[in-house]
């Protein structure tokens, strides 16, 4: 097996620390998520949910021509997803709550088998503020529980929803060992070797080291900085034939290091495969 | 160090010039390819040679955290920090010879343009999926074909729009404003090729994001609120969280004791 690995002399550094805040657009209500508030109306009728579902919001106060169209639309968007769709309704101002199956079937084309596969909210505050206090027929993706998708009829649209497909199971945990922790940064890089063991680079040493994943032991294998100073290489392979610039990298060599600068740095690790080499 | 061969003056960000007499001792950089036999421990250096722009400005070769190697050909970026602010990245082909590693050709995407470049690139992927070789580079989230000018995909988080309005720091003490809507942290092939997986901070929160061999995004997992990727949200860009074969591996620090966490990738039942 064998490794190729990147290096430079003397000295490269870089500072590119962030500071970032979670962020997710319009998904959050005072402390709480659509997807809970959502959950929590649908819980209280007594229905279960799934993770991932669609919500078309309703209006009963607009005009049944122009609104009714638009949430035929979404529905049809929607209704092979084979996810669970939720109506939300603003009922204020319209009519019965036990006249809308009724208004279903005449002005929004939805069968009774239709009617019976959706979960119907009927909930001013929570129309209200999922659609950002507007009054709309919204179309929304609820993905893993997080808004993903948030429409407002007349605007551009997908057609296209991801679907829970992969599972990430809970993960099992190793302490390393053997290894001083003051010199290992989390963010030192790992690379994959075999099913049993990693590869670790470490920052502060440049050192190569493997991981046993199984019991985590920690194995150091290389370590260049120790074996080659960097006027070494530079006299080897950049100057092979010019002694006088030689001797200046290595009468100069004790002053850099004093500066406590890294002299030789291991940037990266690649790992080819037996019969490349 | 070297004794300075050619007077350069050099101006800093505060517009305070240092010059640099011939003969004054001057810190250059120079870069090998190490290849490390583990068996038999053998270690042979390669030089990497510089690359002359024929545009009259300064690449530089930027191998160390990603690059193709195949044939004795090796394919990595070149970024151009000799302009100004840099602002370009594209692909380069070095081979092997007698003098070392030699740059010979540029290769698409020969010149992408992103204004990240400068402050925020430190790593770039190159990923076999789909019987294709695949470039992107962290902090945009355009996937390309090496080969390609044109981008074939993108990430696009959970599909949350509008995105936010990023904030891009200029100076260090900028960075606590700093809001960026996509950064790849790692990338690979999962499930025997079937799908690419990306970890991903968008927007500020971890994600896993899923695509398909058509390169549809097709899944996308959570992971704010998990213990271990949740102390991810407030920090920068990390390279030890790593996706392959089938498992996820991070390292967390706690008590002063480092954990690696091996997380199973699998389809849904």
């Amino acid at each position: 097996m064998t490794l190729i690995v990147g290096i430079s002399l003397l000295i490269t550094f870089s500072v590119k620390a962030q500071t970032l805040k979670p962020n997710f657009q319009s998904d959050h209500s005072y402390g709480t998520t659509y997807d809970s508030l959502i959950r929590d109306e649908i819980n209280k009728s007594g229905q279960s949910l799934n993770e991932s579902y669609f919500v078309i919001t309703y209006i009963q106060i607009g005009a049944v021509t122009s609104w009714a169209p638009q949430f035929i639309n979404a529905y049809k968007k929607v209704k092979d997803q084979n996810l669970d769709i939720v109506v939300v309704f603003h009922s204020n101002g319209g009519f019965r709550d036990q006249d809308v199956e009724l208004f279903m079937k005449r002005f929004l084309a939805l069968s009774q088998a239709e009617i019976d596969k959706l979960k119907i909210v009927f909930n001013d505050s929570l129309y209200t503020t999922i659609t950002g206090n507007r009054h709309l027929v919204r179309l929304q993706y609820y993905f893993r529980k997080k808004l993903y998708f948030d429409e407002e009829l007349k605007w551009n649209a997908t057609e296209y929803f991801p679907k829970p497909i992969i599972d990430l199971s809970n993960p099992k945990s190793t302490i390393l060992t053997e290894i001083d922790t003051l010199l290992i940064k989390e963010r030192d890089p790992l690379v994959y070797k075999n099913a049993s063991e990693l590869w670790l680079l470490t920052d502060a040493k440049s050192e190569l080291n493997t991981i046993n994943t199984r019991n985590g032991q920690v194995t150091p294998i290389l370590n260049l900085p120790s074996l080659y100073k960097a006027s070494d290489l530079y006299c080897q392979f950049v100057v092979p034939n010019d002694t006088g610039k030689c001797n200046y990298a290595k009468s100069h060599e004790s002053y850099v290091n004093s500066t406590s600068r890294k002299t030789v740095m291991v940037d990266g690790l690649h790992q080819l495969k037996e019969d490349s080499v | 160090m070297e004794a300075n061969d050619e007077e350069f003056t050099f101006t800093n960000e505060e517009n305070v010039k240092t010059t640099f007499e011939i003969g004054e001792p001057v810190l250059n950089v120079y870069s090998f390819m190490v290849k490390f036999d583990i068996t038999t421990r053998q270690l042979e250096f390669v030089k990497v040679n510089e690359y002359n722009s024929l545009e009259g400005e300064d690449k530089y070769i930027m191998y160390p955290n990603g690059f193709l190697y195949k044939d004795s050909t090796l394919i990595t970026a070149l970024v151009g920090w000799g302009e100004i602010d840099a602002k370009t990245i594209g692909l380069i082909e070095l081979k092997f010879s007698d003098s070392g590693l030699t740059p010979k050709t540029r290769i698409a995407p020969t010149t992408i343009n992103s204004s990240k470049v400068n402050y925020y690139f430190q790593k770039s992927f190159f990923v076999n999926f789909a019987e294709q070789e695949y470039f992107m580079f962290n902090c945009e989230p355009q996937l390309y074909l090496v080969g390609r000018e044109s981008p074939q995909s993108e990430f696009i988080g959970d599909g949350n729009m509008p995105y936010q309005k990023e904030v891009l720091a200029a100076f260090p003490e900028d960075q606590v404003v700093e809001k960026h809507n996509f950064k790849i942290h790692s990338v690979s092939p999962i499930l025997n090729g079937q799908y690419l997986m990306a970890y991903i901070n968008y927007k500020g929160s971890p994600i896993l994001e899923i695509k398909n061999r058509m390169l549809k995004t097709v899944d996308v997992i959570y992971l704010d609120e998990d213990a271990n990727f949740k102390k991810y949200n407030d920090l920068e860009f990390r390279d030890d969280v790593l996706i392959s074969n089938d498992k996820i591996y991070l390292k967390v620090k706690r008590n002063n004791e480092i954990t690696l966490y091996t997380y199973t990738i699998s389809l849904m039942k």
